[in-house]
């Protein structure tokens, strides 16, 4: 081969290519050593249990029903839809049908179906007509995943009682929120293959376990009785414009709610929109001071204690009656009065002189028997315990004011609760709601027992009903409550709200009336308080002793006390089958 | 090196085109989209027709017109570095790109190009001076101006690409080795120095390179993927459309800089060899070339385009390998990017007509 002046560069080239060779072999090498002697396989393994994640399958949530089994609180399965942006066929033509089915935006849809990832959520939870129209005409990449949404068939009527969920279907007021570990179920679980996005792969679901629903739970509560009691609030609130208004209806002999409704109410569906004023439940939550009702507490201990009788006679000093400094005041001027004529014509001064004739421990412990201070125990959430002062932190003041129901505060449910002792023959019963739970299984996981114990005397109860059946009189506060066909025993009361400065108001009050029909048979028990009613007056007798009557008409028509009740509940049930 | 001529020609050509092909099958599945004609695949087949075209047309032109447009093409490039400073476009925070009629091209990609070809011009003039410092200032210089236009934008990828094609051009011409080893020591020596001047995000990257456990989920992330990428892939690979670091999205940059990962998951240590021996092949032949060519002009160019290749396919299989820092080069002919492709068929154009004109000197 001839010489060359440019050969040196020949071998230089020849050395670099075995450089290069050389260089490339470490490639290789490292190559293998990544791929085919898996040196990094450990890390693999991260990486793919990483990507498998488990995930909670969510049960179906348990029934509430009334106490006839119908249904107040549901839970059904809807479609909510996706798309798989890459699978969706003329996205725009695609957008605008479903923007016109579902009057979502337009552009809304179309950014979701171009989004850069393998699901992308539509709408959630669908009406059952735009469902079924998406269905039949099957665009490509749409599709559809079932939940759950929970469903108020009786919307505010119930708002209270059973509170609402969250879009996770999570209890958070009411019966929902108490009874959460039952009507949530056992969430099942699948494990699912995600991609960097968290997206999770359909093809790669397994269902683990399947979950298990929650239990069903039967309430004490009557859907009639309670649409009862809610329409005459309504009306109440339109004819005396109050900031709230509570009712609670509760069967005599076993304490048993059977409607419990509170004012202002919101719409379970979107408990958002309301004031939180509104999503309280009054009846539980709302502490206030009794007045004239409470007499029946003071009386009645007067009466078990044997210091008085309902025909003693007390000089009621002509309506001003001088003690520790204040002045007691009646509505009227009275000179003597029967302790029954006393409750009747609901005098402070006569109150008070009864009060006197008991020792203060015995009151107080009176007052605590009757289940004021501390918390009924009903399965609600939030409820309050009212605020009772044991004796050695009185004044002189009062046990006077104790006996007309000042210094003290209550719930509804503690008033309605103690009072029902006259209604029960004595016995003092602790309200419930729950009837029974049973499990998806049909199970009984709970069964409400009746709970009682005597703290008065037959006769002291005869006395009782006495006096109260004289307030329901030409004689008493109360001629409103009065009904046609039916003897009611009750009490009104009319009380002064605190001012801010912590005064007695003159215009702001609290206007109840509680009471209990057949007087003689009592079957139902019923309070009903207004809140600071602010036109067409303001006494218990006024605002609260009328609904309390319409309420008791409608509802004794509804249970038919005097005939066989049993016959009429059994005819409402079958023809409501039959309908 | 005893190679035919028609085989040689259709050896050097038939490789890039293969590694092209490749190239676009590999896109397509890592950037997978609803239609072929809408894949970034698609646009690589495109630029690749047109690559293929160019080269041709390359091939045709006459070598004394080459030698003469150097010097043209040299001066040009460095006024499109200086306009990419002024009116450049700004993506990612890089100021690489120009848009000209429409059409964004990226100079610092030519500058590869028009350096080596300056470079080889002014050895083959200045050939017998070579020993002297004067050569190896100059030829620093033609390196250096092009090369601190680049690093102002920044691309530092693209700059370090020049380094070691001055020095391997320097080292076959014969220059002054202690010229040649001391500008090295120096540089060495320069390095803390330089470590100041980098951005943190190159910072970052080096950091990441050493200890690449030490942030899994962010600098770290991308090396990690990678290697998991190519890991998992195994003896025979996950199959197309089939590897799982690639369609869910875990590996970045999965089209351009990584596309050797996806290779190596979905179709395995056997794939990755066969490309990676595809690659020996064309360099082979790019050597082979300077080794026919009878000028030094010839001579030189090629070897500087062949060395170029070869670290760009080096540096880029080592970074998805985890041997050596991220550092956005792409690699030749895989890669999804137009400037990139199209560079790369001029410097087979040019491979073409080197050959074609060997005997000439």
């Amino acid at each position: 081969m001839k010489k060359h002046k440019y050969d040196f560069i020949d071998i230089r080239i020849f050395v670099v290519l075995i450089a290069f060779g050389l260089l490339y072999s470490f490639l290789g090498y490292r190559l293998y050593d990544l791929q085919v002697n898996k040196k990094y396989f450990s890390k693999i393994n991260i990486s793919r249990g990483k990507r498998i994640v488990k995930k909670d399958l969510n049960p179906q949530r348990g029934m509430i029903l009334d106490t006839n089994g119908n249904i107040l609180a549901l839970t059904r399965k809807v479609k909510s839809m996706y798309c798989v942006p890459g699978q969706v066929e003329n996205k725009e033509e695609t957008a605008r049908k479903l923007s016109s089915i579902t009057g979502l935006e337009y552009d809304h849809l179309f950014s979701r179906m171009t989004k850069k990832s393998y699901f992308s959520w539509l709408k959630r939870k669908l009406e059952d007509e735009e469902y079924q129209y998406i269905e039949k005409h099957k665009f490509p990449g749409i599709g559809f995943r079932e939940e759950y949404q929970r469903f108020y068939p009786k919307g505010e009527v119930f708002c209270h009682i059973l509170g609402f969920v969250n879009i996770d279907n999570k209890g958070l007021e009411g019966m929902e929120r108490y009874m959460e570990k039952h009507l949530k179920g056992i969430a099942g679980t699948k494990k699912c293959e995600i991609d960097a996005q968290g997206n999770e792969i359909l093809s790669y679901t397994i269902v683990e376990n399947e979950p298990f629903p929650g239990d069903q739970i039967t309430l004490t509560i009557d859907e009639v009785i309670q649409e009862i009691v809610n329409e005459e609030l309504d009306k109440v609130i339109e004819k005396h414009n109050p900031v709230g208004a509570v009712a609670i209806v509760m069967e005599s002999n076993t304490g048993n709610i059977l409607a419990m409704c509170s004012k202002p109410s919101f719409a379970p569906k979107s408990p958002g929109k309301f004031k939180p004023a509104a999503r309280r439940n009054r009846a539980i939550t709302d502490m206030y001071e009794p007045g004239s009702v409470f007499k029946i507490i003071t009386t009645a201990a007067a009466l078990n204690e044997k210091v008085v009788d309902i025909n003693d006679v007390f000089f009621c000093e002509q309506g001003a009656y001088r003690i520790a400094r204040h002045t007691l005041h009646d509505s009227h001027p009275y000179g003597d009065l029967t302790v029954k004529e006393i409750i009747s014509k609901s005098s402070n001064i006569g109150a008070a002189k009864i009060a006197d004739m008991v020792e203060d421990d015995i009151f107080y412990k009176y007052i605590r028997h009757f289940g004021f201070g501390s918390r009924t125990g009903i399965r609600l959430p939030g409820e309050a315990n009212g605020l009772v002062h044991s004796p050695s932190k009185w004044s002189r003041l009062s046990k006077p004011s104790l006996a007309m129901g000042h210094e003290i505060l209550v719930t509804t449910l503690q008033m309605i609760t103690a009072v029902n002792v006259i209604a029960s023959g004595g016995y003092y019963l602790e309200p419930g709601i729950i009837k029974n739970i049973k499990s998806d299984e049909g199970k009984v996981l709970y069964k409400r027992e009746k709970r009682e114990k005597r703290i008065l005397s037959k006769q002291t109860v005869f006395m009782m009903r006495e006096a109260l059946k004289e307030v329901v009189s030409e004689n008493g506060t109360a001629i409103r409550a009065k009904l046609e066909k039916y003897l009611v025993a009750g009490k009104t009361g009319t009380a002064q709200k605190l001012n801010e400065n912590g005064r007695y108001s003159h215009s702001k009050f609290v206007g109840s009336f509680v009471g209990f029909v057949p007087a003689d048979d009592p079957q139902i028990t019923i309070l009903v308080v207004v809140d600071e009613p602010r036109k067409n007056g303001y006494y218990g007798g006024t605002v609260a002793a009328p609904a309390f009557s319409v309420i008791a008409d409608k509802i004794l028509k509804y249970l038919h006390v005097f005939k066989d009740r049993n016959i009429y509940v059994e005819a409402v049930k079958s023809s409501k089958k039959g309908s | 090196m005893k190679v035919q001529k028609k085989e040689f020609l259709f050896g050097i050509f038939l490789t890039a085109i293969i590694l092209s092909i490749i190239g676009c099958i590999v896109i397509y599945s890592a950037k997978s989209s609803e239609s072929f004609i809408r894949s970034y695949a698609f646009k690589q087949c495109i630029v690749m027709f047109l690559g293929i075209f160019v080269s041709v047309f390359i091939f045709f032109l006459s070598y004394r017109f080459i030698s003469f447009f150097t010097w043209i093409a040299y001066i040009g490039n460095v006024m499109l570095l200086i306009a990419v400073l002024m009116m450049g476009v700004v993506r990612m925070g890089a100021q690489r790109w120009l848009v000209i009629g429409g059409f964004t091209i990226q100079p610092s990609e030519l500058c590869k190009i028009t350096v080596i070809l300056a470079l080889a011009k002014y050895f083959s003039w200045d050939f017998d001076n070579r020993k002297s410092i004067r050569y190896f200032i100059f030829s620093f210089l033609i390196a250096g101006v092009p090369m601190l236009l680049i690093l102002k934008q920044p691309d530092l990828g693209t700059a370090m690409i020049i380094i070691p094609v001055l020095f391997s051009m320097l080292f076959f011409i014969g220059a002054n080795y202690y010229y040649l080893f001391g500008t090295i020591g120096l540089g060495l020596l320069s390095a803390p120095l330089l470590w100041s001047r980098l951005a943190d995000y190159q910072k970052s990257r080096l950091l990441t390179f050493i200890n690449p456990n030490a942030d899994p989920t962010g600098t770290g992330y991308t090396l990690l993927q990678s290697k998991v990428a190519i890991g998992s892939g195994g003896l025979y690979g996950k199959g197309w459309f089939h590897g799982t670091q690639t369609q869910l999205g875990f590996l970045p940059e999965k089209h351009t800089d990584f596309i050797f990962s996806v290779l190596g998951e979905e179709w395995g240590f056997i794939g990755a060899l066969v490309v990676m021996f595809i690659y020996l092949v064309l360099i082979y032949y790019c050597l082979a070339v300077a080794d026919h060519s009878k000028n030094v002009f010839g001579k030189v160019a090629s070897v500087g385009l062949a060395v170029m290749l070869f670290t760009h396919i080096f540096i880029n299989i080592a970074m998805t390998l985890g041997l050596m820092p991220i550092t956005g080069l792409p690699l030749p002919f895989l890669s999804y990017g137009g400037s990139s492709l199209m560079t790369n068929f001029i410097v087979i154009g040019l491979l073409l007509n080197t050959y074609k004109q060997r005997h000439w000197f």
